[in-house]
């Protein structure tokens, strides 16, 4: 895991062919290979669910969902990077579990980001929680503050304004920022 | 900032899924026309990624064994369904048939549906699958000794409203039907109270489906056991009761 790297567009071609050899396997009800895929991915998708929801109950059970859904429906993933659909699901089922509990409300909470985006799959990424938690160390505690309320906290961008008191307008440009600034950061470290 | 600018800064918010839904749709519709927006989201997206695997799980903070084992249990067995065997589906009938009124085993029926299902299966082993058919055995030969316990003539059944706690030999059974499945971060529970104890200790925790059968074991000794007990409790467990239980069996074993 520690060999993994940030890579560009088109960079790593090998890993999403062994991604959908792997999909390919599943679809064919091959539970060797839904074991291979829950071994490499379960520490992602927990602690995603970790993250967002706060108690390891709640994120066992998210996690248990995310891949009991792609084994009961592995064509939701259809091609492309699947450590991005990955999180992307994780994300997506633990927000919807925060909905449930109407902590907080409705407007508050964003909108799913869609589960199946085609035009990410130009664009790869080999990354491990060490790589990426060092490059969103190097950013700004706001623009750090800002990613994160967005991914973790499931908050809409009006909403974040509203509990940082930071301008909508900045709030957005902070979060472009951020987001440019840390793909620099894992660009430059997969260089390094 | 122009019109642009705007757009773009809702194309990094939508990437990161911060975009109110009623702003969407037009974000959505630009990047299909728009060569520069496009990249830049296609960017953007694995850097989103990379946010998520900042939450990565190590060390102690993940999940233990039993998710996986939960996970793969009923990947497994409906892997097996898909295959060549079915005897998940005898354990939940033997279940059914152990919770139906009074208890009549029927045990020449299941023997008989196990000899059909004994010579579809040596049938339907071909050479190829000879190696995941060892591999299953085990299993098996696990889910054959508890279709042999919960029939068997000896063994003790204990009813409860919800169910029936079955024992035979050193093995201890709950099976539950009917019972209400629960919402999302509750589990059932279940808890064992070894003979001269006072308190109860923590057993495995599980769910059911709404009506379905659900047939766990109790990772115990029966011989050692004066009651089992069933609760509902917050997702991963409790270290003592904080609910009533809603089955509290004594064992005679």
């Amino acid at each position: 895991m520690n060999e993994r790297t940030f890579l560009g567009s088109g960079a790593n071609v090998g890993d999403m062919q062994d991604a959908s050899r792997l999909m390919e396997r599943v679809r064919g009800r091959d539970a060797d290979a839904f074991e291979n895929l829950y071994d490499r991915y379960h520490a992602m998708v927990y602690g995603i669910a970790l993250r967002v929801l706060g108690d390891a109950g709640s994120a066992d059970d998210v996690t248990q969902n995310v891949f009991l859904k792609i084994w009961s429906a592995p064509d939701a993933f259809r091609s492309g990077n699947l450590d991005g659909w990955l999180a992307r699901v994780a994300r997506n089922r633990a927000i919807d579990v925060l909905r449930s509990r109407k902590l907080r409300s409705e407007s508050e909470l964003s909108e799913s980001i869609p589960d199946d985006v085609t035009l990410e799959q130009t664009a790869m990424t080999r990354i491990d929680g060490q790589l990426a938690r060092a490059a969103m160390n190097q950013l700004s505690d706001d623009q750090r503050s800002l990613l994160e309320l967005g991914f973790f906290g499931g908050m809409t961008h009006d909403a974040i304004a509203r509990k940082t008191g930071i301008p909508l307008g900045t709030v957005k440009t902070r979060i472009r920022s951020g987001l440019r600034r840390l793909r620099d950061l894992l660009d430059g470290a997969a260089t390094s | 900032m122009n019109g642009h600018d705007d757009m773009r800064d809702n194309v990094a918010a939508y990437a990161l899924g911060v975009l109110p839904a009623a702003e969407m749709a037009a974000v959505e519709t630009h990047l299909q026309t728009c060569d520069e927006c496009r990249a830049e989201y296609a960017a953007f997206a694995p850097t989103v990624t990379a946010i998520g695997y900042s939450a990565e799980a190590a060390g102690d903070q993940l999940p233990g064994p039993l998710l996986k084992a939960r996970i793969m249990r009923t990947v497994r067995a409906e892997s097996r369904r898909r295959t060549v065997v079915a005897w998940p589906a005898y354990l939940a009938a033997a279940a059914c048939i152990c919770i139906a009124a009074g208890f009549a085993v029927q045990n020449g029926r299941l023997q008989h549906e196990l000899a059909i299902e004994r010579t579809q299966q040596s049938v339907a082993l071909s050479a190829a699958r000879a190696a995941a058919v060892a591999q299953e055995r085990v299993a098996q030969a696990n889910e054959q000794r508890i279709l042999a316990d919960l029939t068997a003539a000896d063994a003790r059944r204990y009813p409860f409203a919800q169910g029936v706690v079955v024992t035979r030999g050193a093995h201890v059974y709950v099976a539950m039907r009917g019972a209400v499945q629960l919402a999302p971060g509750h589990v059932y529970q279940a808890w064992t109270l070894a003979k001269g104890a006072k308190t109860v200790k923590p057993s495995i925790t599980f769910s059911v489906g709404n009506h379905s059968t659900t047939m766990i074991e109790i990772p115990a000794i029966a011989q050692s056991l004066a009651a089992v007990a069933v609760s509902v409790e917050p997702a991963g467990g409790s270290a003592q009761p904080t609910t009533k239980p809603v089955a509290l069996i004594k064992l005679n074993s």
